[in-house]
């Protein structure tokens, strides 16, 4: 709920639209969720500039045909003892990743709890993707990638296996995510669409009844 | 006799002058105190007058108290308006740009931009500098300035009747005022339809502050809600939890370089000013700044630098906040995120710091031996052994060589005080001792030369 667009002309063309999304990141800890991100947003990997000190909250803009997907991703911390304040971040959120170590079969069960706490209390049309990061170290695999893929047919979510390293699939992940998006106005316009004021009325104004304003 | 006759007869003088009876004439005497009314007359007179005074004042308190029903009352306080707008707006100017109100708000929602504003009002009024948190005080100055011209009339009007409003319903609910202020926010939304998004932005920005800024003494904290118990509950709870260290919730802190120290104190100190700011977005300006110098601290504290994720950036936070406790953390939490713009909670940078704050907050109150991967045992140690007692302490030593240390300290310091209290005890006896040897000595010499004394003493007086 609550993206923000531009605000559009009533009259005007819905030719460049602004669509926002928040996008929010689980798995636990050490699966790689910021260095996916990273590689998405600076296309960077354990590359280190003054500016992106900070990874737990970035931003990041895809083109699609005719729209503008702004991304806000929200990481949040996968250690287990963080795992009940999760639905603070998720909240409102309209796309989330959930990021699980191909070398680590606990990740992948990990992984399916949060797809589980997520189809149950997250927003219901929020767009669920399901990464197998670390992909380029295929030799210690331990999650085999039709189990993967064959759970995620079965939950409805998107699939891809990635590598924040070679940056295999990772704008391929996010630019998917994109397109299931819905850009429909209702998701995407600002505030200012579509929205009646609840309980204070316009009119109301014109008659300065309180006075006392030079209290 | 003659005397006291004269005082009584001056005195049934006085009794008898007319004009200190009452005034309606019913025998009893008046009192200037009572408007020379006898008290019985007196009150039927005031409580009279006091009924004419309601009757007609009752028009009056119908307009200023009936803020409730604001929309059937609207025509009629039209009939009175123009008295009193007189009366009550003492600023004459405003009373004229009354009536070029209305003509001026339809140019306002024609008009794509303000340049072309009748009044002459610069456009740069309103695109101002964009909204740094170094900047927002400047721009918010700016923006009370803008407020005060004439095209911003109708959102000046509605902001200080929507201030006014909830000022005189002081029973009103928290989340009733809260649903206000959000469609408040709405309804200038609706006013700016026309103009670009960065421009509602900050005319909301100012809009809240203003408001936000007025109310902050009615709705922050109020009595209806439990947050000042909550506050004090979580102040005690945290200054219970002083010997967490940064590796009990897994955060990466160096707590050995100086820089690294620097800057949690600065950190903490950007927790503290929350309380001191009043409207919502200034606050989260300060959780904004604290994030920022999290930031820096972790990426100080690993040695291999490189981004700090979620992963490092929660516990670091939960570390600071435990640290600094700030004072009424729960109130102001509740208030910004009951009185703040509702998008910038969900969205933005400063929505996602301060849901880590959230997650910050919540963490501590429910934190409990699990959260921290111990035992149950060694939490209860860590939260009520005390070091008198050996038994349950000891083992906790070993895990924690700084309260050892500190409990070494506290050993020597108890002897040395022990010692330096025999120590006085001793200095006491040797002073009572030497006074009563100087008495004795004194007394000796008194008895020795008292017959020399007394002669002397007749010498002396004599000679006076």
């Amino acid at each position: 709920m609550a993206a923000r667009g531009t605000a559009q002309r009533p009259n005007g063309a819905v030719q460049g639209k602004i669509c926002q999304f928040k996008l929010v990141l689980l798995g636990e800890s050490a699966v790689g969720k910021s260095s996916l991100v990273l590689r998405f947003v600076k296309g960077q990997f354990h590359e280190y500039q003054e500016s992106t000190i900070g990874a737990a909250f970035l931003t990041q803009t895809v083109c699609l045909d005719d729209t503008t997907v702004k991304f806000e991703i929200w990481d949040t911390a996968g250690q287990e003892r963080y795992h009940s304040l999760a639905p603070m971040y998720y909240r409102g959120a309209q796309a989330a990743i959930v990021v699980y170590d191909i070398t680590n079969q606990d990740t992948f069960g990990r992984a399916k709890t949060w797809v589980k706490e997520l189809q149950r209390q997250a927003s219901p049309n929020i767009v669920i993707a399901l990464a197998g990061n670390k992909a380029d170290l295929s030799s210690k695999r331990m999650v085999e990638y039709e189990d993967a893929q064959s759970y995620s047919e079965d939950n409805g979510l998107l699939f891809m296996e990635t590598s924040a390293k070679t940056a295999m699939n990772v704008n391929d992940i996010f630019l998917a995510i994109a397109k299931k998006l819905p850009k429909s106005d209702n998701a995407s316009a600002g505030p200012a669409v579509g929205r009646q004021p609840r309980g204070v009325d316009l009119r109301e104004t014109n008659e300065p009844h309180q006075g006392g304003c030079c209290k | 006799m003659a005397d006291r006759n004269k005082t009584r007869s001056k005195i049934y003088e006085r009794l008898n002058n007319p004009e200190l009876r009452c005034k309606t004439g019913c025998g009893f005497y008046g009192n200037p105190a009572w408007r020379g009314y006898c008290s019985v007359c007196y009150r039927e007179v005031y409580l009279k007058q006091q009924r004419a005074r309601a009757a007609s004042h009752s028009r009056e308190d119908a307009l200023a108290g009936g803020s409730q029903n604001l929309q059937t009352e609207v025509a009629h306080e039209e009939e009175e308006a123009g008295k009193l707008k007189f009366n009550k707006f003492e600023e004459k100017k405003k009373f004229q740009l009354e009536s070029k109100k209305q003509s001026v708000k339809k140019l306002f929602k024609k008009s794509p931009g303000r340049s072309s504003l009748p009044d002459g009002i610069p456009a740069a009024n309103f695109t101002l500098s964009p909204v740094e948190p170094q900047k927002s005080a400047t721009s918010f100055r700016e923006f009370l300035k803008t407020l005060k011209k004439p095209a911003a009339q109708d959102v000046n009007d509605k902001c200080k009747l929507f201030v006014q409003r909830i000022l005189n319903n002081p029973s009103l609910k928290v989340e009733e005022q809260s649903e206000m202020a959000m469609s408040e926010h709405l309804q200038s939304h609706q006013l700016f339809q026309n103009q670009p998004q960065e421009v509602i932005d900050r005319t909301l920005d100012g809009v809240e502050k203003y408001i936000m800024t007025k109310l902050y003494r009615v709705v922050f904290c109020p009595a209806s809600t439990d947050d000042e118990a909550t506050d004090l509950a979580n102040q005690k709870r945290m200054r219970s939890f002083n010997w967490i260290t940064p590796q009990h919730l897994d955060a990466a802190i160096n707590p050995d370089s100086d820089k690294v120290q620097q800057l949690i104190e600065d950190a903490q100190q950007d927790l503290v000013e929350i309380n001191t700011k009043r409207a919502p977005q200034d606050k989260l300006a300060c959780v904004v700044r604290c994030c920022k110098n999290i930031y820096k601290i972790i990426h100080l504290s690993t040695p291999a630098g490189g981004a700090v994720s979620a992963d490092d950036f929660l516990p670091c936070l939960i570390y600071i906040v435990l640290k600094a406790n700030p004072t009424m953390l729960h109130s102001n939490v509740q208030y910004i995120s009951r009185f703040c713009n509702p998008n910038k909670l969900v969205m933005g940078e400063a929505g996602y710091y301060f849901t880590n704050l959230c997650c910050a907050l919540s963490f501590i109150e429910k934190l409990d031996a699990q959260a921290l991967s111990m035992s149950q045992e060694e939490f209860n140690r860590n939260m009520y052994g005390d070091e008198s007692d050996g038994t349950r302490a000891k083992p906790n030593l070993k895990q924690n060589p700084l309260s050892h240390s500190n409990l070494e300290v506290l050993g020597t310091l108890r002897e040395r005080q022990v010692k330096l209290k025999e120590d006085a005890l001793v200095l006491q006896e040797q002073m009572t001792e030497f006074r009563n040897n100087i008495v004795k000595e004194v007394d000796a010499i008194l008895a020795g030369v008292t017959s020399k004394g007394d002669k002397y003493l007749k010498s002396t007086l004599t000679t006076m």
